[in-house]
């Protein structure tokens, strides 16, 4: 026991000591590789700046060829316009996509999410193959990233089918495929439509296009939206987010949702309700907003003495006038504190 | 002494002691050694850490708004440069909200002349509890700062009040005397991003900036400080964040959420009411009241840490404001474990009773105590001749190596995925610290802590006096 405790210890002082013996090599190392590292970047870059001939990079490059995807990746994503392009364009002469597509194999999830990500402006069949692979990845970030590089260029498969790959409003729940959906709503949102109506689809999804649909200004989604507050399709989690997309559409055509809305038992639906009324300007609302003023719930009262400031000097008028109803109510004070933030 | 025959049941409890003490060791090993591993794989499964234009370009279009609360006490020094810097913050959707605590000098003067605030109105809710609020401030030409004057109720009642007057989904909670990574927000956002429905808290990494190079509120240039004590407790912040905190946060029972930098969903926060008071420690409090009130609805939920350093802060350079910070600290433990004692191994609050309690009782209830027990009684009962010099020397000789190991292991974290120490010398320098701190400080350490343990049981308020140089300016 007592040689045994000994022992234990003398192992672990050994491998402490290994560990910091070894740490610091790697470090001195690491610290030799930067230098170099810094010094191939500096003679790398005019290079890939300039005109030289891709055999002769290729020459210049042969012991640092992950240096060399780094640096045109970074070169592809710091411009816009005809020096992307060139950039890409010398990109592809240098074998840089196939490196990403190799590193898109790598049993790292982090070093595949990057190649995805990396993958974005190359638009070769190769590449789009590689992508649309990684939709099955084991790795749901690998998978969204992919995703959304597709969905960049224009080469998503369909809506429906990235919904079922990437198991979108299921089991991925990340705001990011709102940003999915907005790139997709530029290409096709008539299949975002079709998704918003189909009830068979997950909510999640279902409201991630909505907002995707909003954000791109598409109207026809107005009456489908709206109809799926008044049907009450949605859950009341879901309800806020569909009003939110009516707010940011701001078509009159939402008034009887936005209506029907503020009678909700649900205080966030009925706070929601309020701060669509505002942003789409619906003064024929205001007779409800004015009730909303008394709500029990704080956030109700805000938004609704927000939407009638929004409303202009009339709205304003109506705050004025409650303010001087029933002082020390909460209508009262909504109103009139409303308006003192204001600075009316 | 040798010589004395001693009755059975002395030597057996002095058996007994001793094994007491070792199993209580060899659990805390253990424990070290899986929060290792979590550590480790936590890192290692983390998605990659872009620049700040990547992130901007990943995170920007669906980053929710933050309301970053920054409580200030007596501040006059340094909050225009704290405050100039929270406005620079790399972040698509933020305001910032000063809260002068009732400080004595002129803190809010500085910010009124600096910024050209006046007194303004805005609608809120009281809906956690704070002392009175004064006055609020704010300029048309920052809309993004608004300073609430308030009466003094401490750190906990200042959040509170920066809660009722934020208007983000999400509030940030710090010291206005630390500084933020420009990035920081951006980073940190990223559970609420990936999981808004489930991401209730996310806590990030604290680093010591005693030593590195400041200008315009920010760290140029990391590098190491001078004085032994401020070493040490780089050490010991590295093992509190990047080990304990991320392995925690791995198998998702963090407790603690540091209160110089955490994310909390607001309306959660309130639902719980907010920050406590009569604690002084309420950063882990809050953690606690929302892990009891997720399980208590049966609600799946997540309470995250990120890795990357975010938030820097100073660290107290003399023992004396030093042993107060740690009886403190250990006090604020207390304080929660004992208001909440009743999830500790209870099925209902599953892992956080079993693995989240169950640490806080072994580290922090149990730990300094039977330590401390330990460097009195086993010297004792070796001198009555009860125990073997022998057996007492190894056993001390393991319990220190491992110390030193569980140091460098979490170096090698440091090393593999951060690498913020920018010299070698630096890791040498780290790891002699790992050694020396076993020879008097840790012993030191656990003192502090059974004093915090008195105060406690003495029911002793308040924060005591800390003293701070201030930063450096490069």
């Amino acid at each position: 026991m007592l040689i045994g405790l000994w022992l234990v210890s003398l192992a672990i002082s050994g491998a402490a000591l290994a560990i910091m013996i070894g740490l610091i090599l790697l470090r001195q190392l690491g610290s030799w590789r930067q230098k170099n590292r810094e010094a191939e970047r500096r003679r790398l870059i005019p290079l890939l700046l300039g005109d030289t001939q891709p055999a002769e990079i290729e020459t210049a490059i042969w012991r640092a060829d992950d240096l060399l995807v780094e640096l045109t990746v970074e070169l592809i994503q710091l411009v816009r316009g005809s020096d992307r392009e060139r950039f890409v364009e010398r990109a592809v002469e240098l074998g840089v996509p196939q490196r990403l597509r190799h590193h898109l194999g790598s049993g790292v999830p982090r070093l595949r999410q990057m190649a995805a990500e990396a993958l974005a402006p190359f638009h070769d069949a190769a590449s789009t193959d590689s992508l649309l692979a990684a939709l099955g990845d084991s790795n749901p970030d690998v998978r969204l990233t992919a995703a959304l590089s597709l969905a960049q260029s224009g080469r998503s498969p369909p809506v429906a089918e990235l919904v079922d790959r990437l198991k979108i409003g299921t089991d991925e729940r990340s705001l990011l495929t709102i940003s999915l959906f907005k790139d997709l709503a530029e290409q096709c949102p008539e299949q975002l439509e079709a998704l918003l109506g189909d009830a068979g689809s997950p909510s999640g999804a279902r409201m991630a296009a909505a907002q995707a649909l909003a954000h791109a200004g598409r109207y026809p989604a107005v009456p489908r939206i709206a109809g799926m507050i008044l049907r009450e399709e949605a859950s009341p989690d879901d309800v806020p987010r569909l009003l939110r997309a009516l707010g940011v559409l701001a078509h009159p055509a939402a008034e009887d949702a936005v209506r029907f809305a503020l009678g909700s038992n649900s205080p966030r639906i009925r706070a929601a309700a309020a701060e669509a009324a505002g942003r789409i300007g619906l003064t024929q609302l205001t007779g409800k907003l004015v009730e909303a003023l008394s709500d029990q719930v704080h956030a109700v009262r805000f938004h609704a003495g927000g939407a009638l400031a929004s409303f202009g000097g009339a709205g304003r008028e109506v705050l004025a006038s409650v303010a001087a109803k029933d002082a020390g109510g909460p209508a009262s004070e909504a109103a009139a504190r409303i308006l003192a933030e204001q600075g009316a | 002494m040798t010589g004395i025959e001693w009755h059975p049941w002395a030597t057996n409890a002095a058996s007994l002691i001793a094994l007491v003490v070792i199993v209580i060791g060899l659990l805390q090993t253990t424990f070290y050694m899986v929060q290792l591993v979590f550590a480790g794989i936590a890192l290692g499964a983390r998605p990659p850490i872009g620049k700040a234009s990547v992130l901007w370009r990943r995170y920007a279009d669906e980053a929710p708004a933050i309301a970053v609360l920054a409580p200030a006490f007596n501040e006059e020094l340094s909050i225009v440069e704290s405050v100039r810097s929270l406005l620079a913050l790399h972040y698509p959707n933020f305001e910032v909200i000063v809260i002068n605590d009732g400080s004595k000098d002129r803190t809010l003067q500085r910010l009124i002349d600096e910024f050209g605030l006046s007194r303004v109105d805005r609608y809120y809710e009281e809906a956690v509890e704070h002392q009175p609020i004064k006055d609020l401030y704010a300029s048309p030409r920052l809309p993004r700062l608004l300073v609430i004057d308030k009466e003094n109720g401490g750190k906990s009642d200042a959040l509170n009040a920066g809660i009722n007057l934020a208007r983000s989904p999400i509030f940030c909670s710090m010291d206005a005397d630390s500084l933020l990574e420009a990035d920081a927000l951006l980073r940190a956002v990223r559970p609420f991003v990936e999981e808004p429905t489930r991401v209730v808290a996310v806590g990030g990494t604290i680093r010591l900036a005693n030593g590195s190079r400041i200008a315009a509120g920010r760290v140029e240039k990391v590098g190491m400080p001078g004085k032994l004590v401020v070493l040490i407790q780089v050490i010991e912040y590295l093992r509190a964040f990047l080990m304990a905190r991320l392995a925690l946060g791995r198998m998702q029972v963090l407790t603690v959420i540091s209160g110089a930098f955490g994310l909390f969903r607001r309306q959660t926060a309130i639902s719980v009411g907010g920050y406590s008071h009569g604690t002084v420690g309420e950063d882990m409090e809050l953690v606690i009241k929302l892990h009891r009130r997720m399980r208590d609805e049966k609600r799946d939920y997540r309470i995250e840490f990120i890795p990357e350093p975010v938030c820097w802060t100073e660290a107290p350079e003399d023992l004396q404001t030093l042993g107060r910070q740690r009886a403190r600290w250990q006090r604020g433990a207390l304080e929660t474990f004992f208001r909440h004692r009743d999830m500790l191994f209870n099925p209902r609050y599953g892992r956080i009773g079993f693995v989240g309690f169950g640490h806080i009782f072994l580290v922090d209830v149990l730990g300094p105590v039977v330590e401390v027990f330990g460097y009195v009684l086993v010297p004792l009962l070796w001198m009555l001749g009860l125990l073997s010099i022998d057996y007492l020397v190894a056993f001390l000789a393991v319990t220190f190596t491992f110390g030193i190991f569980v140091s460098v292991a979490t170096l090698i974290l440091e090393e593999v995925e951060l690498r913020r120490f920018p010299r070698a010398r630096d890791l040498v320098i780290l790891t002699l610290v790992a050694v020396i701190e076993n020879f008097g400080f840790r012993q030191l350490a656990n003192f502090w802590r059974v004093r915090g343990w008195v105060q406690f049981l003495q029911r002793k308020q308040g924060w005591g006096q800390m003293n701070r140089k201030g930063f450096q300016p490069g």
